[in-house]
């Protein structure tokens, strides 16, 4: 697929520990990320989460995806720290 | 009639009227599981939890799961609902009930219905302490 440096302006919603790291529950976020993992390592510089990658799973539009899933203008996003439900 | 659901909720969960929902003559086997919460993680003493959701993702991947329970175990109905908020020692956090014709199908049914809800599902505790530490995210490694 072809990268566009388009500039996309996104929805974030933390959960959790990104919300108290973030002091939100929500964004709107303008980004040149192509994709969530590009997205991750922007907010991550940004807001310091100190959650190794490989525990997060990211999530578009209210559905898990990939770390490679291109992002596009008016998507929401999420970052699913570890899990503890039950 | 078969019934397959997963729900979010702040209010106490009531076994009784899930229980009556899993009435079916074609069914002989009824299994179901109660998550409480427990007084103690990692040796240190809890006073009360609080669990918070992402309720729309929770929902689609909750879909999934028991999808993939009806269809992998061949039961006939299955419901989990979760709390959500503070909780106090003792309360019920998670039920999971499933039918089916037979004991088989019901036992492993609920059991992978549970296991894969505490997997997947964004769901998460904070546990706070009688102690003096911090409450906790659970599954975080850092205190907060």
């Amino acid at each position: 697929m072809k990268k566009s440096l388009s500039n996309k302006t996104i929805q974030l919603n933390y959960f959790s520990r990104f919300a108290e790291l973030t002091k939100k529950t929500n964004e709107a976020w303008s980004t040149e990320a192509v994709t969530v993992q590009e997205l991750w390592f922007e907010l991550d510089a940004q807001y310091r989460f100190e959650q190794e990658m490989s525990s997060v799973r990211p999530a578009i539009n209210h559905e898990f995806c990939d770390w490679q899933r291109v992002i596009n203008d008016r998507d929401i996003i999420s970052f699913i720290s570890p899990v503890s439900g039950g | 009639m078969p019934v397959h659901y997963f729900e979010l909720t702040e209010k106490q969960i009531g076994r009784d009227l899930l229980v009556e929902k899993f009435s079916d003559p074609a069914c002989g086997a009824f299994v179901s599981f109660e998550g409480w919460v427990r007084n103690h993680h990692d040796n240190r003493p809890v006073s009360h939890l609080f669990y918070e959701a992402y309720s729309k993702l929770a929902i689609n991947e909750a879909s999934k799961i028991l999808e993939q329970a009806l269809v992998s175990y061949g039961i006939n109905s299955v419901i989990c609902i979760h709390r959500l908020g503070r909780l106090q020692i003792g309360d019920m956090a998670v039920w999971v009930g499933v039918n089916a014709a037979h004991r088989g199908a019901a036992f492993e049914a609920c059991r992978f219905v549970i296991d894969e809800i505490k997997l997947r599902i964004p769901i998460w505790k904070k546990e706070y302490y009688l102690d003096s530490t911090a409450p906790l995210w659970v599954g975080s490694e850092v205190a907060g």
